[in-house]
């Protein structure tokens, strides 16, 4: 039975590469091949880099990152904030491209946004994290 | 569900390995490491440099680039824009870490990408 990964760290652009690699290492251990681990460690980055950016704006904060294995073989990885949601701004630049990699690398891409915070739903079935390794 | 938190992170790579080479108006640029929005500002400091010599080519190879995310994206996006008209900007990659997210998020068809570094410096 593979264990969830679940982090709370300061929501800090320097607490991303250990994430990064604490992920992959994760997936790599959850049986997903080299292609796809590739593949939800760049979208989760994109995940958490959003809330770096754009989560507190006056204020310190933190979010949660969480992976699991579903019953049917797919990985769901949630990156949380209690910041407040903001508007992507009519040139969303970056982090527009953030989202556009998001929705391009998972399986389905949810967020979730209320009045105490937003929470960044990725998911992959077990058929698209195959298909990127065969 | 998760029941309580993984053990504490630690390491990453947190920086990046820059090497540039100058000759007869072509400069090479090469990155090693993981390029996300803490090692991007280094990048773009260096290539802008490079590009205010006024090269006639500047080749970024990001083969050896271990990580590319948005944040990476748009520096290379800014530098294809720093060097306007007159400097040819050309990246290079056959590593997917690098070039999955630039296809992904539609520059090649913005930037010029070649396979290897032979033949950006070699293409007119």
């Amino acid at each position: 039975m593979m264990t969830d990964l679940h982090h709370r760290v300061p929501a800090t652009a320097g607490e991303l590469p250990a994430l990064r690699q604490a992920l992959s290492l994760w997936s790599g251990r959850a049986g997903v091949g080299p292609e796809a681990v590739m593949s939800i460690v760049l979208a989760s980055y994109e995940a958490m880099a959003n809330v770096v950016d754009h989560a507190y704006a006056h204020s310190a904060g933190v979010l949660d990152i969480r992976a699991a294995l579903t019953d049917t073989g797919g990985v769901i990885v949630t990156v949380t904030d209690y910041g407040h949601w903001r508007q992507l701004p009519v040139d969303p630049g970056n982090r527009g491209r953030g989202l556009l990699l998001m929705r391009r690398l998972a399986t389905s891409t949810e967020v979730d946004a209320t009045e105490d915070g937003t929470s960044v739903l990725l998911w992959w079935s077990l058929e698209t994290l195959k298909k990127m390794d065969s | 569900m998760s029941f309580g938190e993984s053990p504490p992170v630690s390491g990453g790579r947190t920086d990046i390995t820059v090497r540039v080479d100058s000759a007869d108006g072509m400069t090479t640029v090469s990155v090693a490491g993981d390029l996300d929005m803490t090692t991007t500002p280094k990048l773009q400091r260096i290539v802008t440099k490079a590009l205010d010599e006024g090269p006639q080519t500047l080749v970024l190879d990001l083969d050896e680039v271990s990580f590319l995310g948005s944040d990476g994206i748009a520096v290379l996006l800014r530098c294809h824009q720093y060097a306007g008209a007159r400097i040819s900007f050309r990246v290079v990659t056959a590593n997917p870490v690098s070039l999955r997210p630039m296809q992904l998020t539609g520059i090649t068809d913005v930037v010029p990408i070649f396979a290897t570094r032979e033949e950006a410096l070699g293409a007119g």
